[in-house]
């Protein structure tokens, strides 16, 4: 135990010391939070105007009114099953209105009394082709029920907030498998393991340095993000620290995949390099993947990053119960298997020889 | 009537018995045997690639042989690895270590990783470390590191201490005072095996040693017993202007040995000083044979280091 808290220790001594690579480090992720922050201003990101339906009556008028909703440029439709998903699209933010199509004809517009303004120019829009698709002439036949659903905050800060602490566990877990690789460039680590001291405590003390490490990057970036941002964490402590604990895994796993399988320092670096850079930009940490070009939409559906942004996002910025990730939380895990199961396999290559 | 217990004689430190280890289809240790008896300095010598230190790395546990045996302390190695490792100390041929920790976070890290630990202030002492314990490792002099490296290797006050090439790249003062740490070892009970590229070294420090060539023991002893295996009492060094068969040297019979150390650079063992400078002479007046940079000296180590060597190089080639 004396060993492990030791070598936690140093890996924690050796990024302190390390000055010009802490203040590198926190700065640029501090540094694109304030900026894309500020240019973003208060309002989300959006591109599209999502309108929750929900057709009971399933006649040629709704069909009609449907048609020409998905024939609209912003406008666009997402069916749910019942008027609970509906008011829970509306709270998220995920839609602007819901729509009913009653079985007895009673069809309703369903509102938040907080939609913000492009909210309510999208109703609007709404409104208008909805009377346009009955006729003109006709009477408006949608009631629009302004309720008080409290829809969650939608500035761009909470956006981006979860996203950067997903991306900095990735890369400061990414960046581990370096940390390794040149522990073993230099030789230290040869000369650790000449020592009594067990692989267990030596991986041990190694893994909770770093974790160290990636804690006190989350602190920093959660303290500019709620002291200088008003960023809310919606989420309970547990859940949100259930997630970190396992994205940390998850990335460190894949760092020392890279680190045992690249024949280099250099090489390993490079690869680690690969990884996370795409990752950054491709995984929803600054843009919603959904505003993706189709053409590479399908790789952030396979890239370990989304799936911690999206349940960082959901649990921070929504407050949603961490089941509803659940299958966000299996990808990961999965992620973390293959990491585990390929750097096993690399290091008994590598240790057939040794002892 | 009492009766004394039968003495039983302490068993080596180390014993290696018919060790081989093969990588791919080459063979880089094939039959390596020795002792290593408790208290002794055993130095472990060859040439780059001799396999010296493959066999340090199988003692330590590092790599596993392709057969043979290897015991330290009585134990097989590599079933009895953190016992062992509790009891000795290792000195790595160009390691380095975290450059931005103290020393005394380095020796301190090191200390927590044994059951027992030499006090910081006896390691302080022993390698005159105060003056550097506060300053990170890379702004240590050459020498000032390597008196923080074997301090590392000591923290456990091991039993058996393995110093791969101390002393490389530090100047005379620095060795001298490593030496006498080593020294120190000796006069503590340790056992230490040493290997080295300076033979003066060797013979300074090494009761024993053993010389490894392509894998094998060529040569094992004391120093003294190695250079008297020469049987020449002088070695005379040359320069000659021209390529020149050494049988046909030989052949007047006034040494016993010659061998080219370098290009145009010869080594003759003779049994006497002043038969053997008349013989090269009167070789070379009838050869035509222009000779320069002629020195004399008595034998030493390094030819006998040479000469195992060059003979290794010559069936090779």
């Amino acid at each position: 135990m004396n060993a492990l808290l030791l070598l936690a220790a140093s890996f924690v001594r050796l990024y302190l010391r390390d000055r010009l690579t802490v203040v590198l480090s926190l700065a640029l992720m501090v540094f694109m939070m304030v900026l894309f922050g500020l240019v973003m201003g208060e309002e989300q990101f959006r591109v599209a105007l999502p309108v929750a339906v929900l057709d009971q009556a399933k006649t040629p008028a709704s069909a009609r009114a449907l048609a020409a909703m998905r024939s609209d440029d912003l406008l666009e439709v997402t069916p749910v099953a019942n008027e609970a998903e509906m008011v829970e699209q509306i709270r998220r933010a995920k839609v602007i209105a819901g729509l009913t199509f009653g079985a007895t004809g009673s069809n309703r517009l369903v509102t938040s009394e907080s939609a913000s303004k492009w909210q309510r120019i999208g109703i609007d829009r709404l409104q208008q082709l909805l009377q346009r698709s009955q006729g003109v002439a006709a009477p408006s036949p949608w009631r629009v029920e302004a309720r008080p659903i409290a829809v969650v905050k939608s500035r761009y800060i909470d956006f981006i907030f979860p996203g950067m602490l997903a991306m900095a566990i990735m890369q400061t877990c990414l960046g581990s498998g370096v940390v390794l690789l040149h522990a073993k460039k230099i030789g230290v680590l040869r000369r650790l393991r000449l020592t009594p001291v067990s692989s267990l405590q030596l991986f041990g003390g190694f893994i909770s340095g770093r974790l160290l490490v990636v804690l006190l990057h989350l602190l920093a970036l959660g303290l500019v993000a709620v002291l200088g941002f008003g960023a809310q964490v919606l989420s309970p402590w547990f859940a949100l620290a259930a997630t970190v604990a396992l994205g940390c895994i998850t990335f460190m796993a894949l760092g020392v995949m890279l680190a045992v399988i690249a024949p280099s320092f250099e090489a390993g670096n490079l690869m680690v390099q690969l990884l996370s850079f795409p990752m950054s930009f491709l995984c929803g940490v600054f843009f919603k993947i959904e505003s993706m070009p189709a053409y590479v939409a399908w790789l952030p559906k396979v890239l370990p990053l989304t799936y911690l942004v999206e349940t960082m996002r959901g649990l921070i910025t929504l407050g949603a119960p961490i089941a509803s990730y659940r299958v966000d939380l299996g990808v990961l895990a999965g992620w973390l298997a293959a990491a585990l199961l390929v750097a096993a396999f690399g290091l008994r290559h590598l240790q057939s020889d040794e002892g | 009537m009492t009766t004394n217990p039968p003495l039983v004689a302490a068993p080596p430190v180390v014993q290696i018995d018919a060790l081989r280890k093969r990588y791919g289809e080459r063979w880089v240790l094939d039959g390596v045997s020795f002792d290593v008896q408790r208290g002794e300095i055993f130095g472990f010598l060859g040439p780059n690639g001799a396999g010296k230190t493959t066999t340090l790395e199988i003692l330590e546990g590092l790599r596993r042989p392709t057969s043979g045996s290897v015991r330290l302390f009585g134990m097989e190695v590599h079933s009895h690895l953190r016992e062992i490792r509790e009891r000795i100390g290792v000195s790595l041929q160009s390691t380095d270590y975290w450059g931005l920790l103290t020393v005394r976070e380095t020796l301190q890290l090191f200390r927590g990783m044994y059951k027992r630990s030499l006090p910081l202030d006896e390691l302080v002492e022993l390698f005159d470390l105060g003056a550097c314990l506060k300053r990170p490792m890379l702004e240590l002099s050459g020498g000032n590191y390597q008196r923080v490296v074997l301090a590392l290797a000591l923290v456990n006050d091991p039993e058996l201490v393995f110093l791969d090439e101390p002393t490389t790249g530090l100047d005379p003062s620095a060795r001298r005072m490593l030496w006498d740490v080593v020294r120190s070892l000796r006069s503590r009970g340790r056992t230490v095996i040493l290997t080295t590229h300076y033979m003066e070294e060797a013979e300074a420090l090494c009761g024993r040693v053993a010389i490894i060539n392509q894998g094998r023991i060529v040569e094992c002893g004391t120093p003294d017993e190695l250079v008297s295996g020469l049987a020449a009492d002088v070695a005379i060094s040359f320069s000659a202007d021209a390529p020149i068969a050494l049988d046909g040297l030989q052949q007047g019979g006034w040494c016993k040995d010659v061998r080219e150390i370098e290009h145009g650079k010869y080594l003759a063992y003779c049994g006497d000083l002043g038969a053997g400078l008349a013989g090269l002479i009167a070789w070379a007046t009838a050869t035509r044979t222009v000779l320069s940079r002629i020195e004399t000296r008595g034998p030493t180590l390094d030819d006998v280091f040479l000469r195992s060597a060059l003979a290794h190089r010559a069936v090779a080639a």
